[in-house]
C-alpha cells in the first residue's frame, strides 16, 4: 500500500474517533449548561459547547474527503491490510517496546520506588533491551546520570525529585 | 528612565553568578540545539522546572540564553550531518551540508552561528521599537478583542503548520483549546470534564503537557534504526567569513526583518522564519540556480530568519501575553511562574523589563557567538552519541521537568499521557504547536467570550461594531477562505520555490 494511501486509511479512522469525542463533548457541554443554572452566555458549558460542534464539523470534513478518495468496497478489506503491515514493521514494534517501558517506569518505578532506584533499574533496561552498547558501558552510563541528575538537582539546586 | 534601566540590566548581567549562569545555559543551548530530537521547546520547558527556586533575573537569563543557544545550535548538526538538530534549521541544511561536503564545513558553521548573531541584534531592535507600539494598540483591546485574538492565533497556527492541510491545523487547535476546559472554569469555579477527581479540577498544567507534546515523540523516536554521516569541521580565516557577511548584509537585513515579523505571529516558530527569509533570499539572488547547490546566501539568509524570530516571538508576549513560537510559550509560562505579568499593562506596571530582556537577549546572542567559534570543534563529538543511549536519559530529565513545578505525581502521569497524545498527533501529520497554542489560549478565550457576552447582555453585534473585532473576524475568515483549493495552489509554490 502508498505512503498516501496509508495516510488516508489513518485519517478515516482518525476522523471517527475524533467525531466520537466530539459528540461526547457536546453531550457532556449541553449537561453542564442545563446543571449550572445560568443563562447560555454564561454558562461554563458554551466554550465546551462551540468546540464540540467544531470539532464535529472538521471531523466530518475529515471523513467525508478522505472516503471520497478511496474506492468504497475496497476500504474494508485494505484496513485489514494496513492493521497487518503496521504490527510486522519491525519499527512499529521497537516503538511499542518503548512506550510499555516508558509507561512501567512512570505508573510503576516512580510512584512505588525511590527516585535514583526507579530511574536505575529503567536506565538499565531500557538501554540492554535495545542494546545501546555493551552491558557494563550501560552500568556505568546509568549510575553516572542518576548520580549527577541526583546531584544537581537535589543537592545545588535544592529541587525535590519524585 | 529608560538608560537607569539598561544600566540596571547591565549590572544584574555583570553579576558573577549571573555571567556564569548565561555561560552555562547559552552552551547547554547550543548543546540541545545540535542533537537532532532535542528541541528549544523541551530544552526550556525542561530549565523552567530546574530554575523555579532560584532568583527571577537569574532564572530569565539562563532561559533567554538556552532559547537563543537552542535556535542556533542546530545549524551545527544541520551542516555537519544534513540533519537539522532543530526545525529551526531545516533551511539551513538545504545549503549547509553542501558546502561541508566541499571542505568548508568551518566557514559554513562560521557564517551560520555570525548570521545567528546579527539576526537577533536585528530582533532586539524591533522589540525596543514595536513593544511599546504594540502595547498602546492592545491597551485598546476589550474582551471581544481579546477573544478574537485567541482564536485568531490558533487558526493562523493551524494554517502555517500544518503544510498542505489547514484542517488538520484547526483540528489540533480546536483539541487544545478543548485541553484548556478542563478544570474549574475561569467564572465560575464549576468543575468541567474532571470526573470528580480532585487533581483534574486543579487543571492541565502547561510545562507537563509542553515536555509531553515536544519530548516524548523525539524519545520514542530513539528507538528506531537511523544512520547518519558526520562531517568534519575544517579550518577556515575569519576574515574571509566576514567579507563574505559583508557582501551579503542586505539578505542579513531581509532576512532578520522577515523573521521578526513570522515571530510575531502567534505560534508559527522558527522554521517557518528561516524558510521564508530563504526563499526571499533564493527569488532576490541572481543566482538562483545555486541555491541548493552549497550557496553561502541560502545558509546566511536562513540563520539571520530563524533567530531573529526570538525576539520577534518574544514581542506578542510582552505586548499581549500571547506567544509567537513554541518555544516563546514556554517562556511566557516561566514568567508567569516567576511572578511577571507580561500583557498591555508591562509598560506601565514594570517598564524595566522590557530594556532588562533586550540587554540579556543581546549578551545571549553574543556569548553564543562566542562559544559556537571557540568549542565547535568539540561539541560536534556530541553529535556522534547514540540516541538509545542519551533519550533513556533525557526522558528521566523530563519525568522531573514534570514533577517540579507542583510537586505532584500526577503531573509526571499528564505528561506521559500527552506524550502518547503528541506521538500520535507526530504519526497522523498533525502539527503540536496549534494544540499547543491552543492550551495556551483556551483560558483567555472562555473567559473573555463570556465576559463579552456578559456585557452586551448575550448579544453578538459589539463583535461586529468594534473595530478592532471587525479587523480580526476579516482576517479570521481570509484564514479560512484561503484555503480553499484554487488559493491553495499559490502556497505550494512558495514551497516549492524555497526548497
Amino acid at each position: 500500500m502508498k505512503l498516501k494511501q496509508k495516510h488516508q486509511y489513518l485519517d478515516i479512522v482518525t476522523a471517527v474517533v475524533l467525531s466520537a469525542i466530539s459528540i461526547y463533548i457536546i453531550t457532556e457541554s449541553c449537561w453542564i449548561i442545563k446543571d449550572s443554572k445560568v443563562k447560555l452566555y454564561t454558562s461554563p458549558g458554551l466554550m465546551p459547547l462551540i468546540l464540540g460542534i467544531f470539532l464535529l464539523l472538521c471531523s466530518l470534513i475529515l471523513l467525508k474527503r478522505n472516503i471520497e478518495k478511496l474506492v468504497l468496497k475496497k476500504i474494508l478489506s485494505n484496513f485489514k491490510l494496513l492493521f497487518e503491515s503496521f504490527i510486522r514493521d519491525s519499527n512499529t514494534i521497537n516503538i511499542l517496546k518503548g512506550i510499555i517501558f516508558l509507561a512501567i517506569y512512570v505508573f510503576l518505578l516512580v510512584p512505588n520506588f525511590r527516585f535514583w532506584l526507579a530511574s536505575l533499574i529503567f536506565l538499565i533496561s531500557i538501554m540492554s533491551i535495545f542494546r545501546a552498547t555493551s552491558l557494563v558501558r550501560i552500568c556505568i552510563i546509568s549510575i553516572l546520570s542518576v548520580v549527577s541528575i541526583n546531584v544537581l538537582f537535589q543537592v545545588i539546586f535544592h529541587v525535590p525529585l519524585p | 528612565m529608560i538608560s537607569q534601566y539598561i544600566i540596571d540590566a547591565l549590572q544584574q548581567l555583570l553579576i558573577p553568578i549571573n555571567f556564569i549562569t548565561l555561560l552555562i545555559s547559552v552552551f547547554f543551548g547550543l548543546l540541545v540545539g545540535m542533537l537532532p530530537g532535542l528541541t528549544a521547546t523541551m530544552a526550556i520547558a525542561l530549565l523552567t522546572g530546574l530554575t523555579y527556586r532560584i532568583a527571577p533575573d537569574t532564572a530569565i537569563l539562563s532561559l533567554v540564553g538556552v532559547y537563543v543557544g537552542s535556535i542556533s545550535g542546530g545549524c551545527q548538526s544541520a551542516i555537519l550531518l544534513n540533519i537539522p538538530g532543530t526545525p529551526a534549521s531545516a533551511a539551513t541544511a538545504t545549503d549547509g551540508f553542501k558546502i561541508a561536503k566541499r571542505g568548508e564545513g568551518g566557514l559554513g558553521i562560521f557564517l551560520a552561528t555570525t548570521s545567528s548573531f546579527l539576526g537577533t541584534v536585528i530582533s532586539i531592535f524591533c522589540i525596543i521599537l514595536l513593544t511599546p507600539l504594540l502595547t498602546k494598540f492592545a491597551l485598546k483591546f476589550g474582551s471581544y478583542e481579546f477573544f478574537l485574538l485567541a482564536l485568531f492565533g490558533v487558526v493562523i497556527c493551524g494554517n502555517l503548520t500544518s503544510g498542505d492541510d489547514s484542517l488538520k491545523g484547526w483540528i489540533s487547535g480546536i483539541l487544545g483549546l478543548f485541553i484548556a476546559q478542563i478544570g474549574l472554569d475561569g467564572l465560575n469555579s464549576y468543575p468541567r470534564f474532571s470526573f470528580n477527581n480532585i487533581e483534574l479540577m486543579g487543571g492541565i498544567t502547561l510545562i507537563p503537557v509542553m515536555i509531553g507534546l515536544f519530548g516524548f515523540p523525539e524519545v520514542i523516536n530513539a528507538f528506531m534504526k537511523e544512520e547518519k554521516q558526520i562531517l568534519n569541521i575544517t579550518k577556515f580565516k575569519m576574515t574571509e567569513g566576514f567579507k563574505i557577511i559583508k557582501k551579503n548584509i542586505v539578505t542579513v537585513i531581509r532576512s532578520g526583518l522577515i523573521g521578526v515579523m513570522v515571530g510575531i505571529i502567534p505560534g508559527v516558530g522558527e522554521d517557518i522564519g528561516g524558510w521564508l527569509s530563504y526563499w526571499a533570499a533564493k527569488t532576490n539572488s541572481k543566482a538562483k540556480e545555486t541555491f541548493g547547490q552549497g550557496n553561502y546566501e541560502g545558509v546566511i539568509a536562513a540563520e539571520a530568519g530563524n533567530n531573529a524570530c526570538v525576539g520577534g516571538a518574544i514581542i506578542p508576549i510582552l505586548s499581549l501575553a500571547v506567544p509567537g513560537s513554541a518555544p516563546a510559550a514556554v517562556l511566557l509560562a516561566a514568567f508567569w511562574l516567576h511572578g511577571l505579568r507580561p500583557g498591555p499593562l508591562m509598560m506601565k506596571e514594570t517598564p524595566y523589563f522590557l530594556y532588562q530582556l533586550c540587554i540579556f537577549l543581546t549578551a545571549g546572542a553574543f556569548m553564543m557567538w562566542i562559544l559556537s567559534q571557540i568549542i565547535s570543534k568539540f561539541t560536534v563529538r556530541v553529535l556522534q552519541i547514540n540516541k538509545q543511549i542519551l533519550m533513556p536519559v533525557i526522558f528521566v530529565l523530563c519525568t522531573v521537568g514534570a514533577f517540579v513545578i507542583n510537586n505532584r505525581i500526577f503531573d509526571v502521569y499528564l505528561m506521559f499521557i500527552f506524550g502518547i497524545v503528541g506521538l500520535f498527533l507526530a504519526k497522523l501529520n498533525y502539527p503540536a504547536a496549534p494544540f499547543l497554542l491552543g492550551v495556551i489560549l483556551g483560558p483567555m478565550a472562555d473567559t473573555n467570550l463570556r465576559r463579552a457576552l456578559v456585557l452586551s447582555k448575550g448579544s453578538l453585534k459589539p463583535f461586529f461594531t468594534r473595530p478592532i473585532s471587525i479587523f480580526f473576524i476579516v482576517l479570521i475568515m481570509v484564514l479560512i477562505l484561503s484555503q480553499l483549493n484554487f488559493v491553495k495552489g499559490l502556497k505550494k509554490e512558495l514551497v516549492k520555490g524555497a526548497k
